[in-house]
């Protein structure tokens, strides 16, 4: 689970070691909330998409 | 009517110079004797005649240890590490603390409660997202 945190970090681009100073925390959190909302939000599309479909197989 | 039988004339006139006092006749010697002079002048010390009757033994004072035997020795003063506490506190304080350049090793406790609150509301927010993103599985 940790290697998979990492690796999603990795990908969104944060830096693996933690920031000293306010300086660096603000870009640090910035980048963690905008990998946080993609993620959200694809699986918000995935999850309408999945009921899309549920709702489509009961018509 | 003055002549010139009659003009006296007068010079200064120096006085006398002391006479030198006798000086001592200067001997002349070898540095060698010299120095067999001064060794001898050393090595003879004044030997008082032993007539008066041998006096009880003076109790020797210590004379303690010496000043760099004391400079040496590590001193501890009563007191002195509430005042490098206090000391340490003040610095603390009045020491400049810019909000974006600060260590987070250095902040004060009140710094470190309020990126406590920071970290908090952040994290409120990215459950909140999550919770939107995730709904679906409910």
């Amino acid at each position: 689970m940790a290697a998979v945190v990492a690796e999603f970090f990795g990908i969104i681009g944060v830096d693996i070691l933690p920031p000293s100073n306010l300086a660096e925390l603000i870009p640090y959190l910035l980048t963690v909330l905008v990998g946080v909302a993609l993620v959200s939000g694809v699986f918000r599309v995935i999850g309408r998409l999945v009921e899309l479909l549920m709702d489509f197989r009961r018509w | 009517m003055v002549t010139d039988d009659e003009i006296y004339t007068t010079e200064p006139v120096e006085p006398a110079p002391d006479p030198e006092p006798e000086q001592a006749p200067v001997e002349v010697i070898s540095v060698g004797e010299l120095l067999d002079r001064l060794a001898g002048e050393d090595s003879q010390e004044p030997e008082e005649p032993s007539e008066e009757p041998a006096e009880e033994p003076v109790e020797v004072i210590d004379p303690g240890p010496s000043f760099q035997e004391l400079w040496d020795t590590p001193i501890q003063v009563i007191g002195m590490d509430e005042a490098l506490r206090h000391l340490r506190t003040i610095v603390a304080q009045t020491e400049p603390h810019p909000a974006m350049t600060t260590d987070f090793a250095d902040y004060t406790v009140s710094e470190a409660l309020l990126l406590l609150l920071l970290l908090s509301i952040f994290m409120a927010a990215c459950i909140k997202m999550l919770k939107g993103g995730f709904a679906w599985l409910r």
